[in-house]
């Protein structure tokens, strides 16, 4: 007897046997993860309900400082915890520190500037003081005496203008915007000369002042190892790796100088770590992995669907806390006004508002994780006024009234829109899920995918192809600051608003808010109730930003909770 | 021999080259304006144009063209780069032996192991050792190598510390990648030996040693292995020629500096001295795999060792004299 099997059988066995132990071997691998608990869903139509991240450990946090975080949980700093190494994972490091180049929160703590990081605030830092001359055209700007950066050299006068000039001649938007010149008038004294009035806000000082000296010095500009005058120092860059970055022993700040900065930005200038590590994982099963073995202590790079290991019931909820703040990029959709466009016709616009379930999209886009407004710009602003989110005139979820309005333009037959998207995530997929939305009251819509940069030169060229296109609205730290983003006539290559919208009374309307003391809260309602009445786009959403720390790790944020001071992070006291 | 061997070096720095314009080429003929994109919106005409000026972007095709095939095949400056301001060249020298280090052992053991057990798959046929090596390559075949690399990733660095994660600095971070890469690619060099051994088996030159009574050790290495390597080496040279680009997912992976992501991240960024000369790279490595796999064939083939002897005119000189 040669064979039990036949060749063929044996061969179809083989198949089957392959498959069930991979399929065996894949499961087995996955078993031992525990599901989360299930977060309630809200279907209320109003934005400022969808607080349904009852699958979070810890309260929520929309732009809480560190110190309102403190108060809250009733933290205190452990003095004698481990602060030798603290090791962060990011989705992605800065290309550069070159002054005029560098991006990331933790460049902070090697460069500082004359005023705060924060918008326009013209909170005094390295400066000892900023002042407006009467005619609100010059700031005066008195410099600290005793500034020293990491290689010793002595910051004068001369430097910021160096500083300055770099970042002009570098077309960076912080200094063109506003600035036209400056003059030293003495060793630690300058003037600078702007280019136009003050908006609001004032003016940003946030150029990273270093030293003339030590740049000339440096063989490529600071691009691999930055000189400042920060509270730490780099020890070692390799680009898309590590940025590992030392405390400064020789600090120029001392106590005086430090409490001033903190009464407007704790943290801002702390050196609670002795080194801090900053590696870029890119892949988020990795980062996890990363934070279960103890690599890592903290990062805001892990996605939605491991977010639940990590939250209230997950495998890890014992061991880590999840924080949550509000992107301060608002998705928004924007409607093309122009005459060739359906859109033109305000009630279609109002129509496609109608048929938005922006509930729904958030569900479905970001399991709830994200934060609704009715403007366009983050509900989660300070100086958001909430009743916009209960207004009875906003285009809360109604396919009746869409198809009312759809039909009183003469389309109850149908409309068939072109909505233009790109291959960011979160607009492709809000793409497809409004697709649908508004295929529920009788309106087509296409899908075209093209390069930003492709899109922007098209939309020049031609106003016709797109009807319907998302933008993103970052704001800082004011809501007339996004409108300004989303509104202003001359920020773009074309004439109007990013729709073509053109009329008098809107860019009236904008300089009053945007004005130096204009942003007064009538007149940012006044504008409110004009752009709603347009209807010229639909706010969607914020997005949250999760960041899962170490239990007892508290993190650290700017005032407005855009920007992370992990200088300052520390532990709890248990 | 060496006739070809220099002919063929030639065409293939001769191809190397013209890649180079193709791709410089095709780079200034993109949509977009490098310029606009790196200064926003908010930038003047004038600003632009003297950013295109420090950027080279100026002047006519040809003088740009020239100036940087010079710049890069004569003093080997292959620009700086507009995002990190740093020599493109020493980037890629300081990135370059990590991507090949992972690749050349990956390739080095998927051959080792490989080439091995698909001979003993074939002269073991029908049996167990051969049902059991099918089976493996199947699911080896089968089953994603990313998938693969994060399994190994939760066994050795999660649940047994024995092992980082990812990252570079020792050469234990290195070993997580290659297994990653051997454990997926050893079965397709399996399977390839396996099946090619099968063909030459079948052949009378072989059933003629075996009868003559040349041992079967000595019929397997100097008959069969020779005339079955050919694919072998065909595979292997298709992999050669991906050693610096195909290691992208391993590098995203094990989140290493490597020549992979270098290029990704010059892509989405934009970054044209980065995109051309990683692109010329990748050139220049895929026509100088194939010259060496052209050259392996010869040196395994008597045949078409002398059928390029014929071509580089050798031969008919002979023929001529005789």
């Amino acid at each position: 007897m040669k064979n039990i099997l036949s060749r063929r059988d044996f061969l179809k066995a083989s198949a089957l046997g392959s498959v069930g132990a991979a399929a065996a071997i894949m499961l087995a691998s996955c078993s031992g993860e525990t599901a989360p608990a299930q977060s309630s869903t809200s279907t209320s139509n109003t934005p400022a309900s969808t607080n349904n991240n009852t699958a979070a450990n810890n309260t929520q946090s929309q732009g809480m400082t560190a110190a309102e975080f403190a108060a809250q949980e009733n933290n205190e700093k452990d003095e004698e915890a481990d602060y030798s190494n603290l090791v962060i994972g990011m989705s992605s490091l800065t290309k550069t520190f070159s002054p005029t180049g560098f991006q990331g929160d933790y460049c902070g703590a090697v460069y500082q500037s004359l005023s705060g990081t924060e918008g326009g605030d013209m909170y005094p830092c390295m400066a000892k003081s900023l002042e407006f001359t009467e005619d609100l055209m010059h700031v005066n700007c008195e410099l600290r005496d005793n500034i020293y950066d990491t290689n010793g050299n002595h910051i004068t006068a001369s430097d910021v203008a160096f500083s300055y000039q770099l970042a002009m001649d570098a077309s960076l938007n912080s200094v063109t915007r506003y600035f036209s010149g400056w003059d030293v008038t003495g060793e630690y004294t300058i003037t600078f000369h702007l280019k136009n009035l003050p908006k609001a806000d004032g003016i940003a000082f946030g150029v990273a002042v270093f030293s003339q000296k030590s740049y000339e010095a440096s063989e490529d500009q600071f691009s691999t190892i930055g000189v400042g005058t920060g509270p730490y120092k780099i020890r070692q860059f390799v680009p898309d790796y590590i940025v590992v970055l030392e405390k400064n022993t020789d600090y120029w700040a001392g106590e005086e100088e430090i409490a001033h900065v903190d009464e407007r930005f704790p943290g801002m200038w702390a050196q609670n770590w002795d080194v801090m590590e900053f590696r870029q994982i890119g892949e988020s099963m990795q980062v996890v992995i990363a934070l279960e073995g103890g690599d890592i202590l903290f990062s805001d790079n892990v996605n939605t669907e491991d977010l639940v290991l990590f939250e209230e019931g997950g495998q890890d909820a014992d061991d880590f806390t999840v924080y949550k703040f509000a992107s301060g990029i608002t998705y928004c959709l924007v409607y093309n006004c122009d005459e060739l466009s359906p859109l033109h016709d305000v009630r279609l616009r109002k129509a496609v508002s109608y048929a938005i379930d922006q509930s729904a999209l958030i569900e479905m886009l970001f399991r709830g994780r994200a934060l609704g407004t009715s403007e366009m710009c983050g509900s989660w602003l300070p100086d958001y006024p909430k009743e916009w989110d209960t207004e009875e005139s906003f285009y809360r979820f109604n396919q009746e009234k869409a198809r009312e309005l759809l039909a009183d333009a003469g389309y109850s037959e149908g409309l068939e829109l072109v909505f233009l998207t790109n291959s960011d995530p979160v607009n492709a997929n809000a793409a497809v899920a409004i697709q649908s939305m508004l295929r529920e009251v009788g309106i087509t819509v296409s899908l075209l995918s093209l390069d930003m940069k492709v899109a922007n030169e098209r939309k020049e060229a031609d106003h016709s192809f797109w009807h319907i296109t998302t933008n993103q609205v970052g704001a800082e730290d004011h809501v007339w600051k996004a409108f300004t983003r989303a509104y202003a006539y001359n920020e773009r290559k074309w004439e109007g608003t990013a729709g073509y919208f053109i009329d008098e009374k809107l860019p009236e309307l904008l300089d009053k808010i945007s004005a130096y003391g204009g942003a007064t809260e009538e007149n940012v309602e006044e504008f409110h109730q004009y752009v709603k009445e347009l209807c010229l786009g639909y706010g969607m959403f914020n997005r949250y930003n999760s960041c899962v720390a170490k239990k007892g790790l508290v993190p650290a944020m700017s005032p407005t909770g855009k920007n992370y001071f992990y200088n300052a992070f520390y532990w709890e006291k248990v | 021999m060496i006739r070809y061997i220099i002919k063929r070096i030639l065409m293939t720095m001769l191809v190397i080259v013209i890649a180079a314009i193709v791709i410089f080429a095709l780079m200034n003929i993109l949509p977009g304006d490098p310029a606009s994109s790196l200064l926003g919106d908010g930038a003047t005409y004038e600003e632009i144009q003297a950013k295109k000026e420090a950027m080279g972007l100026s002047g006519p095709f040809i003088v740009r063209l020239g100036r940087y095939l010079y710049n890069f095949f004569i003093r080997l400056d292959f620009g700086r780069s507009w995002f990190y301001n740093t020599s493109v060249y020493g980037d890629v020298a300081e990135r370059i032996p990590r991507t090949i280090g992972i690749s050349l052992a990956n390739l080095f053991f998927t051959v080792a192991l490989g080439v091995p057990v698909g001979v003993m798959a074939a002269m073991k046929r029908g049996k167990w050792q051969d049902k059991g090596v099918l089976a493996l390559a199947m699911i080896g075949m089968a089953v994603p190598g990313f998938w693969v690399q994060m399994e190994l990733i939760i066994l050795f660095s999660l649940k047994l510390h024995w092992l980082p994660a990812s990252g570079i600095g020792s050469w234990k971070h290195y070993i997580l990648p290659i297994m990653g890469g051997i454990l997926g690619g050893w079965t397709g060099a399996a399977r390839q030996t396996r099946q090619s051994v099968l063909e030459v088996m079948r052949a009378d030159y072989i059933a003629t040693a075996r009868a003559k009574g040349v041992p079967n050790r000595k019929v397997i290495i100097h008959h069969m292995l020779p005339n079955a390597l050919m694919p072998v080496i065909t595979m292997v040279g298709g992999q050669l020629g991906g050693i610096i680009g195909g290691s992208l997912a391993t590098e995203r992976t094990f989140s290493i500096p490597g020549v992979g992501t270098y290029m990704l991240n010059g892509v989405s960024n934009r970054d044209y001295p980065i995109v051309e000369a990683v692109t010329i790279l990748l050139a220049a490595v895929h026509a100088i795999s194939m010259l060496l796999v052209d050259l392996a064939y010869g040196f395994v083939d008597p045949r078409i060792k002398a059928q390029y002897v014929s071509q580089s005119g050798k031969g008919r000189r002979k023929k001529k004299n005789a």
